[in-house]
């Protein structure tokens, strides 16, 4: 508890009147990026039901030339020995810090339907929470992939 | 935006009084006000400020229904004005459920997948964050019931702030001690900072003790601008005539009482020192 006032508890409405006109549909909710398309998914993250360890990478996708930018996931729980982390955790939110994320409807659209599709892959379900961090991370395995998205809003490189 | 939530654990000390004398202050700075009263008991806000709303009517919309995620219209229109200058969003007796209520619909959200979306901790933020409410005011304050409980965690976590009455007895102050471990918990569950705006130390008999519980607190690292001597005859007059406490002493005192212009001006005070530490 610290003296004075706590953090903002409507920050996201203040950064939305400033930058975003159009976007009145504050998510205040912890939302993970997601915005992968609807191509096969690299899932990585020890949270198949078989607990195979770092298995990145089983897919070929684009070209994929670029170091990795994230590491392992950290052991989680003490009692890790080899235990799936779902396995070990209690609630979806554990060792998660919230990260708000600013999405179009176009992506807020296709979630529970990517979510399904990662379900059925699966054959179990997996709640939003996980794909998306999933799907981040899997993005960030994936910096070409990222890079043509954005190059395709209209990015360009200044040189 | 000023946000913040008035809390004491023990109940009786004038926490809805000040908390009315507040707000009025605030307005009366020339702020937009809304006070969000989450205190299902007689003793509200809303009884206080002598706000007509259909209270024992659960067909009717109110607070709760939006906390459950089933509202029967917008949230703007539950705000009624009061006499004093601000707004209020009034007490509802579904408040004595809430706990059940939300389980309740965290198990619906649950089995409609839309569990991970749905925090019973967090739905009074999201349900203000949905409307135009934050737009349109200055000032929030949320008043919640002197106990542990949904309403608590939903006020903090919407205001993650706190304004404390404190009880100038032994178990008073150890109560500020016991709302430090509460709100280290608060802070870990909800991920966000809490920060306290002042303690009040309320009802005080002498002079020497005032310093000394403002000195105690002060020590604790907590801002104290004011203490409050005890005031019975004027909160009990407010109650009476349902009114706040600058209400009662310009309508129903035949005489302004030096003591009790003292507790006004004090509490002004008190308002323009919350608004200035508020650093947001």
């Amino acid at each position: 508890m610290k003296k004075g006032s706590g953090s903002d508890p409507f920050a996201e409405v203040q950064e939305e009147a400033e930058s975003e006109p159009d976007a009145n549909e504050e998510q205040a909710v912890d939302d993970e990026s997601d915005s992968e398309p609807a191509q096969p998914v690299t899932e990585d993250i020890d949270s198949q039901a078989e607990s195979e360890t770092d298995g990145d990478q089983n897919e070929e996708t684009t070209a994929d030339s670029s170091e990795a930018v994230i590491g392992e996931p950290p052991q989680n729980g003490a009692d890790d020995g080899g235990v799936p982390w779902v396995y070990v955790r209690d609630t979806v939110k554990q060792d998660r810090e919230m990260v708000q994320f600013y999405l179009r409807d176009y992506v807020v659209d296709a979630e529970d339907d990517f979510v399904d599709a990662v379900s059925d892959r699966l054959g179990t379900d997996v709640s939003k929470t996980d794909v998306r961090e999933a799907a981040y991370e899997a993005a960030m395995h994936n910096v070409d992939e990222v890079v043509d998205r954005l190059e395709a809003w209209g990015f360009e490189s200044e040189d | 935006m000023l946000t913040y939530t008035t809390y004491s654990e023990a109940g009786g000390v004038g926490k809805s009084t000040i908390g009315a004398a507040l707000l009025e202050a605030h307005a009366n700075h020339g702020l937009d006000v809304l006070a969000i009263d989450m205190d299902q008991q007689n003793g509200s806000l809303t009884y206080l400020l002598d706000v007509d709303a259909p209270r024992d009517d659960s067909q009717a919309d109110n607070i709760v229904r939006h906390l459950i995620d089933r509202p029967k219209g917008p949230l703007e229109d539950l705000i009624h004005e009061t006499e004093s200058g601000f707004d209020l969003l009034p007490s509802h007796n579904m408040l004595e459920n809430l706990e059940d209520l939300l389980n309740r619909a965290q198990q619906m959200a649950d089995d409609l997948g839309e569990g991970d979306d749905f925090d019973p901790y967090d739905r009074l933020r999201q349900v203000l964050l949905e409307s135009s409410i934050p737009q349109e005011y200055d000032v929030i304050v949320v008043d919640p019931p002197a106990t542990a409980g949904p309403h608590l965690y939903n006020a903090v976590s919407a205001t993650r702030s706190l304004v404390i009455p404190v009880e100038p007895t032994g178990k008073g102050m150890q109560s500020v001690l016991g709302l430090e471990e509460l709100v280290d918990g608060l802070e870990d569950r909800l991920e966000a900072e809490i920060g306290v705006l002042a303690a009040v130390p309320n009802g005080v008999g002498r002079t020497s003790d005032q310093e000394r519980y403002l000195t105690e607190i002060r020590d604790r690292g907590y801002p104290a601008p004011v203490a409050i001597r005890e005031r019975s005859s004027l909160f009990e007059g407010c109650w009476d005539q349902q009114c706040t406490p600058r209400h009662y002493v310009e309508e129903y005192r035949d005489r302004q009482r030096d003591h009790e212009m003292e507790t006004l001006e004090k509490i002004d005070q008190l308002a323009t020192e919350i608004e200035e530490v508020d650093d947001r």
